[in-house]
């Protein structure tokens, strides 16, 4: 659940990026920051191996813009992948407001994906929340492998639940769709938070659109990259 | 909220003093004028708690109070503000760590009291709160500082 800070007038939210080791969630968190202008983020904190791995969690804060007068921002995590870091998962999940699975499309690493998506909702269960409850996109990660398998294959492995949820291809090294990605989990978070509160649909459509402008600025210049 | 962290800031001397949920959220800081990057903080001070949490309850406690480090130029102070709140301190290695300690223990005891007011049906909308707990209407109150 977001957190209203009244003394600084802001609102937070936490979404946290999951998937198998290597399916790309880093890479996401990366382009990310390199799209975004320095103004409306922080620094990325990574607490990594010596080889790149994940193994705490990688943290960046995005600050979008006013709302009825309180600052919004996003603060964007990932998990480690990696199977023996469960503990650490459970600890970067605590009070999760939305989630983004990142799943590697390869053939061969289906199975993981599903373990990997088994366990997260696992994790959340432990923290005491259910994955119905909260916001999620799925992004199928590395389309552009020879081996990637096919979107069905992977829908029909991951997104069969009850409520289907949005879902993107993607190549998150070349940044494309990681824009789509945040934009789309950003908006059902702040949908959950306005219905949380109560604001009217008439109302939260307008101020949705106004709390996402500096995402939707940097998913402009993402797009320019990816056509150049 | 603001005025506990104030006073707790004041008589253990601190640096940096933050209230921050488990997820990492920070509620309420005091700090010196430095630059102080408070998100990192809280993202790093909760996953810190967490996992030495972790690693004690591995260990065979069944009780977990907060952890320190002694640094050379400033140290860490992590405590818990149940049932779910931390109370981060950073302060000069010259400061003793039990007077921290102390303060903190008060300090978070203080905290508790607030925090469960707040969480009532009847408490103000005033410091910070779940947003499940407020409407917009209550949200858009001038705050009171």
């Amino acid at each position: 659940m977001a957190l209203l800070n009244h003394e600084n007038r802001e609102v937070v939210f936490k979404v946290v990026y999951c998937g198998p080791g290597l399916s790309g969630k880093t890479t996401n968190l990366n382009y990310i920051y390199s799209c975004i202008d320095a103004g409306q983020r922080g620094d990325l904190v990574s607490l990594s191996t010596s080889t790149d791995r994940t193994i705490f969690f990688d943290f960046l804060p995005i600050n979008a813009v006013i709302l009825n007068g309180y600052s919004t921002k996003f603060q964007l995590y990932t998990v480690p992948g990696q199977v023996m870091y469960n503990a650490t998962r459970q600890l970067v999940l605590r009070g999760a407001d939305g989630i983004v699975f990142v799943a590697d499309s390869q053939s061969e690493l289906l199975e993981e994906n599903v373990r990997s998506f088994q366990n997260m909702e696992q994790n959340i269960a432990w923290n005491h929340g259910a994955l119905d409850r909260i916001p999620m996109v799925l992004q199928y990660n590395k389309r552009d492998l020879l081996n990637a398998a096919p979107v069905q294959h992977l829908e029909y492995l991951l997104n069969r639940r009850a409520q289907r949820v949005t879902s993107y291809e993607a190549v998150a090294s070349e940044g494309y769709n990681v824009f789509a990605t945040l934009n789309a989990i950003s908006q059902l978070v702040l949908h959950r938070f306005y219905q949380v509160i109560g604001v009217g649909e008439d109302q939260e459509g307008s101020r949705v659109e106004e709390a996402l402008s500096p995402v939707a600025q940097a998913r402009t210049g993402g797009a320019t990259a990816m056509a150049g | 909220m603001s005025g506990v962290l104030q006073d707790y800031r004041d008589r253990s001397e601190l640096s940096f003093c933050a209230l921050l949920e488990e997820s990492g959220l920070v509620l309420s800081w005091k700090a010196t004028p430095d630059q102080w990057q408070v998100d990192e903080l809280g993202a790093l001070a909760a996953g810190a708690y967490g996992s030495i949490q972790a690693l004690s309850r591995r260990a065979g406690e069944t009780g977990f109070e907060g952890c320190f480090q002694h640094g050379n130029r400033r140290s860490l102070h992590l405590y818990s503000v149940p049932p779910t709140f931390l109370l981060l301190s950073i302060f000069d290695s010259g400061i003793a760590p039990g007077v921290v300690r102390l303060y903190a223990g008060e300090a978070s005891q203080r905290l508790q009291q607030y925090l469960r007011k707040l969480t009532e049906p009847s408490g103000a909308p005033e410091g910070c709160l779940r947003s499940g707990d407020l409407s917009w209407d209550e949200v858009e109150k001038p705050v009171s500082r």
